[in-house]
């Protein structure tokens, strides 16, 4: 039987996105995510460790990364220095996350290497595909924006 | 106590708020500098003087790791105190960077109190009750 991580998957970006930016993520079934936007960010990064090897995706609508920057940083959301660290900080947001999720996964003992995170904008029609993994947890940020997270061990 | 810290991190927003962090927990700071890799790092610390080191491990062209090597092999620069500011939750990563000479290990996010705490640790200073 293969293991179903989408409640630690959903616990961790809970905690992240609280401590990190103080938004708010609220737990929705994958056929609930309704992408109003068109365009879409697709965060990746892979891991490779003494146990497993894998990756790690987050998709979210691309307007968000401005006004996480400007959560994260205490600033204003329309300003040019949240605009120029939207993307910056949809990468930090990928990187705490899979570390904690490794670590609730596996422990502490084993060592993994994370890749450094991957940006590429994606069209939001084609996030189906990835709803219907294994290992995916959805949720929306804010009652704003819907955010999809799958873990893939490789 | 003032210090010149050096920040290394690929991420500007990590280093934006690193820097953040560090005038919320009120350290003194005269210098602060910034490096996006290792490399650039060694460069800063080669030209500069400076006290106290914040650095993620993963990072382009050169990572953490490497470049504390690289600081604890030069006899200068291997007493700068070093913090490392991961994401990681490894016990034996954690182990082996100590083992390489790094002074303390913060996961992130990283409250002002433990950086504040970390600083006077490593420097010296006033600590709360």
């Amino acid at each position: 039987m293969s293991e179903n991580y989408t409640e630690i998957l959903y616990q961790v970006l809970e905690e992240s996105l609280e401590n990190l930016a103080f938004m708010f993520a609220e737990s929705i079934d994958t056929n609930e995510v309704a992408m109003t936007d068109t365009e879409c960010t697709k965060v990746s990064m892979k891991f490779t460790g003494d146990l497993y090897n894998g990756s790690l995706i987050m998709i979210v609508p691309s307007n968000i990364a401005s006004e996480l920057a400007a959560n994260i940083l205490g600033i204003d959301d329309s300003s040019d220095d949240a605009m120029d660290l939207g993307d910056d900080s949809l990468k930090e947001v990928l990187n705490v996350i899979c570390g904690r999720v490794l670590t609730e996964i596996s422990g502490t003992e084993p060592l993994f290497d994370l890749s450094i995170p991957e940006l590429e904008t994606i069209q939001c029609t084609d996030i189906t595909k990835y709803l219907s993994s294994e290992n995916t947890c959805s949720a929306m940020i804010d009652d704003m924006y819907p955010i999809i997270l799958r873990f893939k061990k490789h | 106590m003032s210090l010149n810290i050096l920040i290394v991190d690929d991420s500007q927003i990590v280093r934006r708020v690193i820097k953040k962090t560090l005038d919320i927990a009120e350290i003194p700071y005269t210098e602060l500098h910034q490096a996006g890799n290792g490399k650039e790092a060694l460069d800063l610390l080669d030209k500069n003087w400076i006290d106290l080191v914040f650095t993620d491990i993963n990072m382009p062209i050169m990572g953490g790791v490497e470049m504390i090597k690289k600081l604890n092999a030069d006899e200068i620069l291997k007493d700068v105190p070093i913090v490392v500011v991961s994401t990681e939750g490894s016990a034996s990563r954690i182990d082996q960077l100590k083992k390489n000479g790094v002074s303390a290990y913060l996961r992130k996010p990283v409250t002002p109190e433990q950086l504040r705490d970390i600083v006077f640790d490593l420097i010296g200073g006033e600590q709360d009750e």
